[in-house]
């Protein structure tokens, strides 16, 4: 099948684009809101910048986005598919790569979890900048170029998955550690205030301590 | 005026993970070179008779009930001596790659500088050995950037033979790196305003045990430093663990 070949339901939307008031005044009013929200915490000096510029950018997407007039849809829609597909993957995977540098960057997240993060972004990002690249990919599997692509970056989050399983498990055995060196420690604790205690009355001296 | 360090205000601390072969003649050692210090071993979860060992061979033992790492195991010990009320703070390692004889030289070092930290570069003292050259080009182009970044000559930024004062005590108690520490500690003690002097120590091949920097971990540790050093350019400088605010509080 020819990928540039549109079902009907797209067709709707990329013909009628200018039709279409109801759900583009909704997105507009959407982007609308972050961006008002947004300027409201700039002014208010209460957000970082990477995250205000994220915002920023959301809504000023948004928003543009219900603004396009027929032309430019008819453009698009004419414009070679993997491209359109290639600039997507592009602006997701450097998303991807600033969040995990933000996140980084406030210590909420470890480097060691970061790695898969960046490999997955960088990956991506390079089958977006060098389509090339996934051809020997392609060759051995039969896959189209998207579907290509999605597969390598699944591959990469079903890695980022099993690496959280295997750190879940480390934390669970360290908790078990801890829970244990804890209750040992409060026994002890116990243990040593009765000797105290007993000690104490055979002694005949008043404990000053103010519980009783 | 700093207080100087002597025999009453400096505690040695060993971390230690599956050292018993090891960490008994390196306790020994160090009771031979300084036997006035009081030496702490932290037992970083390990699971063999390390904890046992050192206590046999007269150290203090801290004993986690878990593994956390070289940075948690150090930062253990920092917590414990700001504690105990030290000035000073010797780490060695319990590997045995931290030669107890440039222990003296370390503490000459702090009592004549007006340094935060004195580091023992085993770069000073014998050059390039030509043993393990690919990690010794990857030291050195480290060193390098991070002379930059310091703004100050550094030779070994990976040694982790070093003694520090109360306030860097303190701040690194606060905050200290997870795995692969000493080069991102280095970077965030500059940007706090501390400062640092190398004076030359003599390393040793570690007589038993392995390193945690081989295979894979040569990999992760390159991405992991890089990475923390170009995104800690990005972070604000936390003032309240800044050489001027701590001067005289803790």
């Amino acid at each position: 099948m020819n990928p540039n070949e549109l079902d009907t339901g797209m067709l709707r939307f990329t013909t009628g684009w200018d039709a279409a008031v109801v759900p583009r005044s909704i997105i507009a009013l959407f982007g609308a809101l972050i961006l008002l929200l947004t300027l409201r915490a700039i002014w208010k000096r209460d957000c970082g910048v990477p995250a205000a510029l994220l915002w920023l950018i959301a809504g000023a997407v948004s928003l543009t986005f219900a603004c396009i007039p027929q032309q430019i849809v008819n453009s698009v829609m004419t414009t070679e598919y993997i491209l359109r597909l290639r600039i997507v993957m592009g602006g997701l995977s450097l998303l991807v790569l600033l969040i995990t540098l933000e996140s980084i960057r406030k210590t909420r997240l470890q480097e060691r979890y970061a790695l898969l993060w960046v490999a997955t972004a960088l990956t991506i990002l390079l089958c977006a900048l060098f389509p090339q690249a996934v051809n020997l990919f392609r060759a051995v599997t039969g896959m189209q170029y998207g579907t290509a692509v999605v597969a390598v970056a699944f591959t990469f989050l079903v890695l980022v998955a099993f690496h959280f399983s295997i750190a879940m498990s480390a934390m669970e055995n360290d908790r078990d550690k801890i829970a244990q060196r804890v209750a040992l420690l409060e026994f002890r604790v116990k243990e040593l205030e009765t000797k105290l205690a007993e000690k104490e009355k055979s002694s005949g001296i008043k404990a000053d301590r103010s519980r009783p | 005026m700093p207080v100087r360090p002597d025999s009453r205000n400096t505690v040695v601390i060993v971390p230690a993970f599956n050292e018993e072969a090891s960490i008994g003649s390196l306790i020994r050692e160090i009771r031979q070179t300084v036997p006035e210090l009081p030496i702490v071993v932290i037992n970083d979860g390990s699971v063999d008779m390390t904890a046992a060992v050192a206590a046999q061979n007269g150290a203090e033992v801290l004993d986690l009930p878990c593994n956390v790492g070289v940075g948690g195991a150090v930062q253990a010990g920092f917590r414990y001596a700001h504690d105990a009320g030290y000035e000073y703070v010797i780490r060695c390692d319990g590997d045995g790659q931290h030669a107890p004889e440039s222990i003296p030289g370390l503490i000459e070092a702090m009592r004549s500088n007006e340094v935060d930290m004195v580091i023992g570069s085993r770069f000073l003292i014998d050059g390039w050995r030509g043993k393990n050259v690919v990690r010794h080009c990857g030291i050195y182009v480290l060193a390098g950037m991070l002379s930059v970044i310091c703004r100050k000559r550094i030779t070994d930024p990976t040694s982790g033979f070093q003694m520090l004062n109360r306030p860097l005590m303190y701040c690194f108690s606060r905050s200290y790196p997870v795995d692969y520490p000493e080069p991102e500690a280095l970077a965030l003690m500059r940007r706090e305003g501390y400062d640092f002097t190398e004076v030359p120590a003599s390393f040793r091949d570690r007589k038993a045990g392995r390193s945690t920097i081989r295979g894979w971990g040569t990999l992760y540790y390159v991405f992991k430093v890089f990475l923390a050093l170009l995104v800690d350019r990005a972070r604000h400088v936390d003032q309240r663990f800044s050489k001027s605010n701590l001067r005289d509080k803790t």
